[in-house]
């Protein structure tokens, strides 16, 4: 560096403006990410019965107001018992699959097993929606909880299956060795040896299963009846007529739960091993 | 006739197109300690699966005790692996460790816990039962993984290169832990290493293994004085390899380096013809540093290059004074040799011809 | 002595011949375990999609009844009619605006969650996570709060003197494009980012080591790197963004709407259900060429890590 230049210039050098902009990009697109889910939470303490800025009166009297409506409640409830049939339907069949395929990943029909699995998360969901609705008024299941956690199985099921196959590839088979060679068989090796050791890989599941199922509503759109109407549902429904501190109450519970789900999938397995895209 | 603990017969093993295993033959005898020996790669270690039955052979028949158990997988075999990596269940303790074997076997109860406790004495870690394996030290580790094999009283033990995960000081321990239990047990017990000292200070018997083929088999001092080729030889103990021609077959065999040394030698391959190029291979310490007027068969001037000490020896490494094949001698440090030898001296080195063993080279 | 290979090929003793047999079964066996799963699918997924083909070629009677035929029609109607055209088009200049848009923003992120180490990168996991598995209804109901008429950017506009009435930024296209760019966005940079991570960092070090300045180490090692990366997240983000559903009912008109839109209201609403079937199709059809359009031109994903 030379030494003769006037300061003011030898600052305009040494300011980063690469740096600069590229902050300015991440602050833009954290901006675009986040501030949908800020502004839900920071309305909610709002005290005017309808929403508009400023938000005056703080107030947290919506979070206790919204427990005493009955609707609300109910779709809450709908959604707890959808997603709790989801994450049981994804777990059992998902697991097995994952195990079956995680070791024979080279393999041609392997590969393509593994591909068909994940094809109904490429679908748009409106077309998982009518398909189903289709076939399940058909058979008279049209409207049920099951009829909403299959359709949700169909979108947890896949993720489910690459983050297990992601858990399985790093289970080191040496233990199911050590197993079958102490005299178990295929599956006391499985359920006494594997399962245990790959735990916290299965929690972890189960809550991205549970999570998904929580909020997805276009599926449960087209398959719900009035009694299994599912909390997205019904705020699908809502938010286009009002905007008021009671809806976004609730939508801080929703919000609440996705945090804590994710909150425990990074103790168990680190958030950053969620099964997505490309890496499993 | 003796009684067989194992034999394998033809046994091949293919990858696809690859060649892991090339009709291996070889008998066990009961109670035997027994080394499959060879360089990573050569096929040990997938023999021994074939053996515990984790992998089939693509063809060939594993015999034990007399019976074809060919078709029996691993977990009707009665052969218990320790393995290399010991492969303890992290989420159990000792007590369970040990005990899984014996309740997939469906031991009963009462059997299975004293057994425990038996075993934990063996090993020497009696109050062990509720740890953790991963609150054991690596040979507390190792220790385990034996006794859990051991509870499931297998007619053989195969042991996966057990002792490579530990340090040099705990792993001296360990084999002589490993010589008394297999004298305590008497079973039979198969060990696969890479390591040519492991195999030749605890075994009984051992096969020196190459590329998927069983090289030579014997005790460990056979193969010693006796290796069948220049791979065995080189495989077992130190040598000097001296390569030259055969320039004379009868009265007595002459190798010619390619500097002019004409060396006596012992011929140990009968395919080698006057003219084809061979090998002399020479142990350290059949090699002597000699005076001018001693009577030997070989004698010839080598350079000192640079001297180590390994306390009640010096290895002194030289170069031949007429080309500069490597070669190295031991001497005892407490000599008169011992004391002259400096680098660049100029010393004279005395072979007798039996210690030549001479073999062909492809 | 007979080489490896040579003992191998000899003869086999006898039984070989049916162990082949016995081998070509075991070969399929492991996929025992998997068959719930492929039950699963064939029944909740292939067979409902075939079902659904079938519906698009039948023929709709009034009241929602269906005449058991096989036609064109549908086709036919959705593909020669200018209104539906005009929605096809439209539904994809946006999916053009909304990727545009995505690439840069997203790469910016990627990049840094890619560079980033230890608490910094869990954060940002978290920032991407979040958005990402939160209902999407309440991403949307959090835009129409911030944009409506009432909301705080018109309010702290009022403030700073720009406007006294306040602009009308929902129900606007570019509302419709900024709300499915937060939508796509976190899928798009978890996608590049995986294969960000495939790049070895030594690269970076290497065109250092070599002199290149840091914007010719991006623009000459990374971004080629990456671009398997951008080619698939930015695909994926054009088909969301052209067959979405909830952000264009939420945050635009009945004239930003999508295929995906008019196939739920032609079903939900019309009960037109071979003529919503089909619209639906047509979505797949477009999707799946876009798709394979896709597979042709994206370079191979290679990791660079050894």
């Amino acid at each position: 560096m030379s030494n003769n230049k006037p300061p003011a210039i030898k600052i305009l050098r040494h300011f980063d403006w690469h740096r600069l902009t590229f902050n300015f990009f991440l602050t833009v697109v954290l901006f675009i990410l986040l501030v949908p889910i800020l502004i839900v939470v920071l309305s909610s303490f709002s005290g005017k019965e309808h929403l508009s800025w400023p938000f005056t009166d703080l107030t947290f009297r919506w979070y206790f107001e919204v427990l005493n409506r009955p609707l609300w409640v109910k779709t809450f409830i709908n959604s707890l018992i959808t997603a709790s049939l989801t994450t049981v339907i994804s777990l059992l069949v998902a697991t097995p699959a994952a195990y079956a395929l995680s070791k024979h990943k080279g393999k041609g029909e392997a590969g393509f097993i593994s591909s068909f699995i994940t094809w109904p998360i490429m679908m748009p969901p409106v077309i998982i929606g009518i398909a189903l609705l289709i076939f399940l008024s058909r058979i008279g299941l049209r409207g049920s909880y099951f009829a909403i956690a299959i359709g949700h199985t169909l979108w947890a099921a896949p993720l489910v299956f690459i983050t297990m196959v992601a858990v399985f590839e790093r289970f080191n088979p040496i233990y199911i060795m050590a197993a079958k060679d102490l005299g178990a068989n295929d599956i006391q090796a499985f359920m006494k040896v594997t399962i245990p050791m790959v735990k916290s890989g299965i929690i972890s599941a189960m809550f991205l299963a549970f999570v998904i199922s929580t909020q997805e509503f276009i599926i449960a759109l087209f398959l719900h009846s009035p009694s299994t109407i599912t909390l997205p549902v019904e705020l699908y429904t809502a938010i286009r007529d009002e905007l008021s501190p009671g809806i976004s109450a609730i939508s801080v519970y929703m919000i609440g739960i996705v945090a804590a789900g994710l909150f425990v999938i990074d103790r168990v397995i680190g958030i950053e091993n969620i099964g997505f895209s490309g890496k499993g | 006739m003796p009684n067989f603990s194992l034999e394998l017969q033809n046994i091949g093993k293919r990858y696809g197109e690859v060649v892991a295993l090339a009709d291996i033959n070889l008998q066990v005898k009961e109670g035997d300690f027994f080394f499959l020996l060879g360089p990573s790669g050569c096929g040990k270690t997938t023999l021994l699966k074939i053996i515990s039955g984790l992998e089939a052979p693509t063809r060939g028949r594993v015999i034990i005790n007399g019976k074809n158990e060919t078709e029996l997988h691993a977990n009707k075999r009665n052969t218990a692996t320790v393995f290399q990596e010991w492969a303890l269940f992290p989420h159990m303790n000792v007590y369970d460790n040990i005990a899984f074997g014996m309740k997939m076997h469906k031991f009963p109860a009462q059997k299975i816990k004293t057994k425990v406790a038996e075993l934990l004495e063996l090993i020497h870690m009696g109050g062990y039962h509720k740890r953790m394996a991963y609150e054991l030290s690596g040979g507390q580790q190792q220790r385990v993984a034996i006794a859990r094999s051991l509870a499931i009283e297998p007619d053989i033990l195969l042991l996966d290169e057990p002792l490579s995960n530990l340090d040099l000081s705990l792993r001296q321990n360990m084999r002589i832990e490993l010589i008394r239990l297999h004298e305590q047990i008497g079973k039979t017990f198969i060990y696969v290493t890479h390591d040519q000292t492991e195999a030749m200070t605890m075994g009984d018997n051992l096969v020196v293994m190459q590329k998927g083929k069983i090289e030579q088999v014997g005790s460990p001092k056979e193969i010693y004085k006796n290796p069948v080729n220049d791979y065995v030889a080189t495989f077992i103990g130190e040598t000097n390899e001296i390569p030259g021609t055969i320039s004379e077959l009868s009265p007595e065999p002459i190798l010619e380096t390619p500097s002019g040394i004409k060396l006596k030698v012992d011929i140990r391959d009968n395919s080698l013809k006057k003219g084809s190029k061979a090998v002399a291979i020479v142990r350290p310490e059949h090699t002597k540093v000699i005076k001018s007027d001693d009577a030997i068969d070989n004698r010839f001037d080598v350079i000192v290059d640079n001297v180590a000490y390994f306390g009640p020896s010096l290895r002194l490494f030289c170069h031949s004074a007429n080309d500069n094949t490597p070669f190295f001698v031991d001497v005892f440090t407490e000599t008169e040799m011992a004391i002259t030898a400096v680098a660049g001296s100029r010393i004279k080195v005395g072979l007798e011809k039996q210690y030549a063993l001479c073999y062909g080279i492809n | 002595m007979r080489s490896a290979t040579e003992s191998i090929k000899m003869s086999y003793p006898e039984g070989f011949s049916m162990g082949t047999i016995t081998s070509f079964k075991k070969n399929y066996k492991y996929l025992l375990p998997a068959i719930p799963m492929l039950l699963f699918l064939i029944i909740f997924f292939v067979y409902p999609s075939v079902i659904m083909v079938k519906y698009s070629f039948n023929k709709s009677l009034l009241y929602g009844e269906i005449e058991n035929t096989f036609t064109f029609e549908n086709y036919i109607n959705f593909f020669t009619d200018p209104f539906y055209l005009k929605v096809v088009w439209r539904s994809f200049v946006l999916g053009f605006w909304v990727t545009a848009i995505t690439i840069p923003f997203g790469y910016v992120l990627a990049y840094a969650m890619w560079t980033s180490k230890g608490l910094k990168r869990k954060l940002l996991y978290f920032c991407i996570l979040l958005p990402l598995f939160t209902n999407l209804v309440i991403r949307l109901y959090g835009w129409r709060i911030l944009l409506s008429p009432m909301g705080p950017i018109n309010g702290i506009l009022k403030n700073l003197g720009f406007t006294d009435s306040g602009f009308s930024m929902i129900y606007t296209k570019p509302a419709v494009v900024i709300g499915l760019v937060s939508e796509c966005a976190p899928y798009y940079v978890l996608i590049l980012f995986s294969v960000l991570t495939l790049v070895n960092p030594r690269y970076i070090d290497a065109a250092y080591d070599l002199g290149a300045g840091k914007i010719k180490t991006f623009f000459q090692i990374i971004w080629p790197l990456s671009l398997p990366g951008v080619v698939s997240g930015g695909m994926l983000t054009f088909i969301w963004s052209f067959g979405a559903f909830a952000t264009p009912t939420i945050l635009g008109k009945p004239i930003h709407w999508t295929p995906a839109i008019h196939a739920e209201r032609q079903i939900l609403s019309i009960r037109d259900w071979p003529f919503g079937t089909a619209i639906g199709m047509s979505l797949v059809v477009i999707v799946l060429v876009i798709l394979f359009i896709q597979s042709r031109l994206t370079p191979k994903v290679h990791s660079q890590r050894t």
